[in-house]
């Protein structure tokens, strides 16, 4: 077969699938002949690569020709993700399951940070030099008496509780995100979280104020913080990934990594908003704090049972967190196979 | 190049952007971003009037996300892959396997761009480092959303055909092309493609050579005085009109005899479906006979004319089935 007659005679049709694929942009616009003669051309079309791929000389006709199939494949192929059924899935089965696979990482990073956030507290208890050098004695009274209880209460609670969830949300995107550098950063950032904590605890507590201290910190921040440490223990195993990229090959153990990790991004500040309106209008409101911590509790126990619940129920469905298979690449590696 | 095997079993080149485009695509991106983020800062202001400053914060906030990671992601969930910057460069991002992406591809390759890779994160270096070690040149987002960024564009039209040079229109009907090959056809094809990058000597050389291989293959030989390119591109052209003749066969046995619907005929090759003139008887010998560029005939030493055996060449074209008549 010559190549040169062969591409002379399949050339219009290219140029009719790119424009096929130009209008497909707008697929109510085509008429139901046109969306047939769309996909059989670019049957037609992918075969003729496959015809000419092998035989050409002339790499870029092949480049011009592959990326033509791309085009034409995305258009018969793909849609805009719609509907509400995908972000109903996304609620019981894709965010659950993407949380409850990585528990054990979550939990580790809730005992960790706990942890570090005790000893600093304990420190600045019981070591009277530190807590002198630490911070002036008058910035100390003036967190014991006024700043601690104040940050709640010193702008409207609808605003603060917009302020809050919308800090906390980046931070939390924030944390799962520098799960690409490694995890540093995100480790970094539970690191500082969990010693400003403590510090502060530590304060209030050498001046008497624990209970108060408790009582401003736990009504939103079981909640708050358990989703913090959440994103903080995504980010991490996200930085693990690229250390330890698993059982597949390592292109698509990054990728199935990185967007169950980052889709649970959206979840994490749907559960953030909540907080942020216990934050804002149950932990400085005038309730008793056992109600207060109460309704903490309540908040937190939904959230962990219901991740526990319906993330234990979908991963034994076999979800993953990850897109299902057919969105995901259809790969096979012909690199080592062809040398091209 | 980095070939992958879609869902259809058909294999393709993805062509990966690399990060100049890429770059030039992101600044124009960014330009429009910050636009649209002066834009929806005042709106919203306007809008909400934040009495204070926790207010003002969230209103901020929200502002500088949807501007940082809403319009890369909205753009390329609903516009395919595209945003408006990768629009004007002709850039696409694809899945791995070429195949069209999705929100989720899209909210990773954002989310990491926009906490990790934005210019205030370590002078931007991790996604540009990514980047220049990926072999599909993937920076960190497209890593871990499984994607690549791709180069589209229309099948280009071929370089230069090659075509019959008018005084050989006659002989080129009298050839017999069966013992001609694909393979060497490719490689000629591609030495006439490529003839004007080579140097003099290396030109003579390759150009003798190939002669000589087509000569042992093809009867008759050519008129006497053929300068080398003249018929090395005669016999492609003719082995090509042919073949096309066959094709267009099989195609209009598909589309009827009509041509394909919506194609103008402009895209058709007029060279190959133009009846041409009727064919000239075909010459004694090569006018002029003066040696031409590319690669011009050495006359004398016998090749192309009858005289004797090819320079070294290979074993059948010492006996040439001498001139055409």
């Amino acid at each position: 077969m010559d190549l040169d007659a062969y591409v002379a005679v399949h050339r219009p049709e290219w140029f009719r699938l790119s424009h096929l694929v130009d209008r497909a942009n707008r697929p109510r616009r085509m008429s139901r002949t046109e969306l047939d003669e769309l996909v059989e051309l670019y049957q037609r079309v992918a075969t003729q690569l496959s015809v000419v791929r092998g035989r050409s000389h002339d790499q870029a006709l092949v480049d011009d020709l592959s990326s033509l199939v791309i085009r034409a494949r995305a258009a018969v192929t793909g849609g805009v993700d719609s509907g509400w059924h995908v972000v109903g899935r996304y609620f019981v089965a894709t965010f659950p399951a993407a949380v409850y696979a990585r528990r054990w990482w979550v939990i580790g990073t809730t005992v960790g940070s706990v942890l570090l956030a005790l000893a600093c507290a304990l420190w600045i208890t019981h070591d009277a030099n530190a807590r002198e050098n630490l911070l002036p004695p008058s910035d100390v009274a003036q967190l014991c008496q006024h700043d601690f209880a104040s940050y709640y209460t010193d702008n409207p609670a609808s605003s603060f509780a917009s302020q809050v969830w919308t800090n906390n949300a980046w931070v939390a995107a924030q944390a799962i995100g520098f799960g690409v550098l490694l995890g540093l950063p995100t480790l970094a950032v539970l690191v500082e979280n969990a010693v400003n904590a403590g510090v502060v605890g530590g304060y209030m507590s050498s001046c008497g104020q624990t209970g108060q201290f408790f009582s401003l910190i736990l009504p939103h921040g079981m909640l708050e913080l358990t989703v913090v440490f959440a994103a903080g223990a995504v980010g991490l195993r996200l930085g693990w990934s690229l250390i330890a990229p698993g059982g597949r090959r390592r292109v698509e153990s990054l990728a199935a990594e990185g967007r169950a990790a980052v889709s649970i991004a959206l979840g994490l500040a749907v559960a953030l908003a909540v907080s942020g309106v216990i934050e804002a209008f149950v932990t400085p409101s005038g309730l008793p704090t056992p109600v207060r911590i109460g309704i903490g509790a309540l908040a937190w126990a939904l959230f962990v049972g219901y991740v526990w619940v319906y993330g234990y129920r979908a991963t034994a469905a076999g979800e993953t967190g990850d897109l299902d298979d057919e969105l995901t690449a259809d790969l096979v590696p012909v690199t080592e196979a062809v040398t091209g | 190049m980095s070939q992958v095997v879609t869902g259809e079993a058909v294999a393709i080149d993805l062509r990966p952007a690399r990060l100049g485009s890429r770059m030039i695509a992101g600044l124009l991106d960014l330009v429009i971003q910050l636009f649209v983020l002066y834009l929806l800062l005042i709106g919203a202001f306007i809008v909400v009037r934040p009495s204070d400053d926790a207010l003002a914060a969230a209103v901020f906030l929200v502002v500088y996300v949807t501007g940082m990671l809403g319009y890369p992601v909205a753009c390329e969930t609903f516009l395919r892959g595209r945003t408006i910057g990768k629009m004007v460069m002709r850039l696409r991002v694809v899945r791995d396997d070429g195949g069209p992406i999705r929100f989720r591809h899209a909210f990773t390759r954002g989310l990491v761009g926009a906490v990790a890779e934005r210019p205030g994160v370590l002078f931007g270096l991790p996604g540009v480092l990514a980047m220049s070690f990926s072999s599909r040149a993937k920076r960190l987002g497209d890593l871990f959303a499984g994607t690549v960024v791709v180069h589209e564009s229309v099948p280009a039209l071929l370089g230069a055909v090659p075509t019959v040079p008018a005084p050989l229109a006659g002989w080129v009907a009298q050839l017999d092309l069966t013992g001609l090959d694909d393979e060497l056809t490719g490689t000629v094809r591609g030495f006439l493609a490529r003839v004007h990058e080579l140097s003099p000597e290396a030109r003579e050389r390759l150009g003798m050579e190939l002669a000589d291989q087509v000569r042992a293959v093809v009867t008759p030989a050519p008129p006497p005085g053929t300068p080398g390119w003249a018929y090395l591109s005669a016999v492609l052209a003719e082995r090509t009109r042919r073949s096309y003749g066959r094709l267009r066969a099989v195609s209009r046995a598909r589309y009827g005899p009509g041509e394909i619907p919506g194609i103008p005929l402009k895209y058709y090759p007029a060279h190959l479906t133009s009846p041409g003139p009727v064919a000239p008887p075909p010459l004694a010998v090569y006018p002029g006979g003066v040696p031409v560029a590319p690669f011009p005939v050495v006359t004398g030493v016998g090749w192309p004319g009858p005289a004797g055996p090819g320079p070294a060449g290979p074993g059948p074209a010492a006996g040439p089935p001498g001139p055409p008549r």
